[in-house]
């Protein structure tokens, strides 16, 4: 029962940073951490041993991979939005604010 | 006949990266490439509707492996109706594309995307079990932040994160909650994971919070909606036509009914829930949009009231309501496309798009300023355009199901989106011009096409609303009422 809350605990980690730092980097880092946990929750369920019905070796790497795209969209976005505007704060992009 | 599936999720690949090769050939290649590609998918969508009987299923199981633990592709109903919206507005809007995006430099990445885009999009509404489903809706999710950034202005770029990280959080939440029906059921496959068990209540109230949340954010359901209105303007216009029109639709409101129905199974609360989120987006769009000055801003608000009157009647649970939902899902595709293109329009030839600054085009661009009126009297439900049917059966629907202030909500909406509309249509295309509109002509050929047949379709939808319920809606509708029921019609076992 401990490995299923310490990966929910990791999920929640990854939100509370994706929702209240204001640093761009900080932001898709927390987003990662979510996405690893989910994939560790899925790892964990799956270990069970009435769960035998997917290939979950599969399943994780794909989403990995599709996790890694979006990841290197958003850096690149970031990337773009520093050269802009010389910050990664969130607080002095104008839009982005609040 | 069951590779014709296949051909929609390859078709497009092949496209998209073809277009990145071709581009460096020869200029125009990337456009006839796409465009054929798109027509090859939109013509076999519609000829799967004339070549078999209403309301059958086509399976197509990938490698030949069967469901449970193969990939199998499904159409039936509900993903054929998406399925003709998808590729028939993107084949509109990619025409359109040709001559607008003359003034953008990388014409082929463009292409590569929006293929993308399409894919992810297809995908998602074929695929058979949840994580096909939630890899396609993040392909899909990922091209379509690419093209809001397609631009590379400030407000672009911030627009794009802003949707990135809003979208990502809302893909995780939807990952988690399929974790836990893995978890749960020890299934993926959208007709096996059906048997989540009342032993684990606690459990099961979790995973709808997650799914509401997450497919909700990428609907741009009401308190979820923040991204939508940076998010929407900022892309070109056929991008903003094809986000607004199908995207929205086939990764949000597509498969949040999809798994709700089908796989957690309908209740009471649920669809309470659905009716409030619905009514709270007809009530914020119709807050929102009143107090934008930016044209293609206050369409985008439009979008969250409008999905808001979909989620209304999808939410409502009885026959009657899923089936105005669903018809207005399908009028709404046609009509917001419509009106993205025409604002797309007016800013290709006055390069302006803040409506204080508009005025008296009608003479200058006639074709434009007519497409523009039908569009806003279709979207805004008056007779004899489609939306006032579906937004009628909404309404009837609400008050047959006793929910009387829904009903009252879904008829003030519809009065405030045609004032914001009328004031559009005053302000941009009647009013005394206020600057100089010497200059202004009327956009290129290919565009007025592309707007005057979406117009027509908005016409026919209306005048031929019989025929759309009992070909397009009405599968789709039987697809839903089946609810749990969902794998056993399918034949997956």
């Amino acid at each position: 029962m401990t490995e299923y809350l310490i990966s929910v605990m990791l999920f929640l980690i990854g939100l509370y940073a994706v929702s209240v730092k204001k640093h761009l980097i900080k932001k898709i880092m927390g987003l990662v951490i979510m996405e690893y946990s989910a994939c560790v929750l899925i790892a964990l369920f799956a270990s069970r041993n009435d769960v035998v019905q997917v290939n979950v070796q599969y399943i994780i790497s794909a989403v990995l991979v599709s996790g890694i795209g979006g990841t290197l969209m958003l850096a690149a976005v970031a990337v773009r939005l520093y050269q802009r505007h010389g910050t990664f704060d969130t607080g002095k992009i104008r839009s982005l604010r609040g | 006949m069951n590779l014709i599936l296949l051909m929609f999720i390859l078709l497009p690949v092949a496209a998209a990266i073809l277009s990145l090769i071709a581009g460096s050939v020869y200029k125009k290649l990337p456009d006839i490439l796409s465009i054929s590609s798109i027509a090859v998918l939109a013509l076999s969508a519609a000829y799967l509707y004339l070549s078999r009987p209403v309301g059958s299923v086509l399976l197509f199981n990938l490698g030949g492996v069967p469901s449970p633990i193969g990939i199998n592709l499904v159409l039936d109903g509900l993903s054929h109706m998406m399925l003709l919206l998808i590729n028939g507005i993107s084949f509109i809007v990619l025409v359109y594309s040709a001559s607008y995006m003359e003034r953008y430099t990388a014409k082929d990445k463009f292409h590569s995307l929006v293929m993308l885009m399409i894919t992810g999009m297809n995908g998602a509404v074929l695929s058979g079990d949840l994580i096909s489903l939630f890899l396609f809706l993040e392909l899909a999710s990922v091209a379509s932040a690419a093209l809001v950034a397609f631009g590379t202005e400030a407000d672009e770029t911030e627009a794009s994160f802003k949707y990135l990280i809003l979208g990502g959080v809302a893909s995780m939440f939807i990952l988690l909650a399929i974790a836990m029906i893995f978890g749960i059921t020890g299934s993926l496959s959208l007709a096996v994971a059906n048997n989540i068990p009342a032993s684990v209540p606690l459990a099961k109230i979790f995973i709808l919070i997650l799914l509401m949340a997450g497919f909700g954010t990428k609907a741009a359901v009401a308190p979820f909606h923040a991204w939508l209105p940076d998010a929407h303007p900022s892309a070109p216009a056929p991008v903003s036509a094809m986000l607004s029109g199908v995207l929205v639709k086939a990764l949000g409101v597509y498969a949040l009914t999809r798994i709700l129905y089908n796989v957690i199974g309908m209740s009471y609360p649920i669809s309470m829930a659905l009716m409030v989120l619905g009514a709270l987006s007809i009530i914020t769009g119709s807050f929102l949009a009143p107090g934008q000055w930016d044209m293609k801003r206050m369409m985008a608000c439009s979008t969250v009231s409008q999905i808001g009157y979909i989620v209304l009647g999808v939410g409502l649970a009885t026959p009657m309501g899923v089936m105005g939902g669903l018809l207005h899902l399908f009028n709404h595709s046609i009509t917001k496309s419509l009106l993205f293109l025409t604002a797309g329009s007016v800013e290709y030839a006055t390069g302006e798009r803040d409506m204080r600054k508009l005025g008296g085009l009608r003479d200058a661009m006639p074709f434009t300023a007519n497409s523009s009126l039908v569009g806003s009297l279709a979207v805004s439900g008056v007779p004899p355009f489609g939306s006032f049917w579906s937004k009628l059966f909404i309404v009837i629907a609400c008050v047959q199901a006793g929910q009387l202030w829904f009903a009252a909500i879904a008829v003030i909406g519809s009065i405030i989106t045609l004032s914001y509309f009328a004031r559009l249509q005053k302000l941009s295309f009647f009013n005394k011009p206020a600057g100089d509109v010497s200059g202004v002509r009327e956009v290129p050929l290919a565009m007025i096409v592309s707007m005057v047949t979406l117009a027509l379709l908005c016409l026919l939808s209306g005048m031929f609303f019989t025929h759309v319920i009992t070909d397009v809606i009405n599968p789709a509708v039987v697809t839903i009422a089946r609810g749990l029921m969902y794998s056993r019609s399918t034949g997956v076992f």
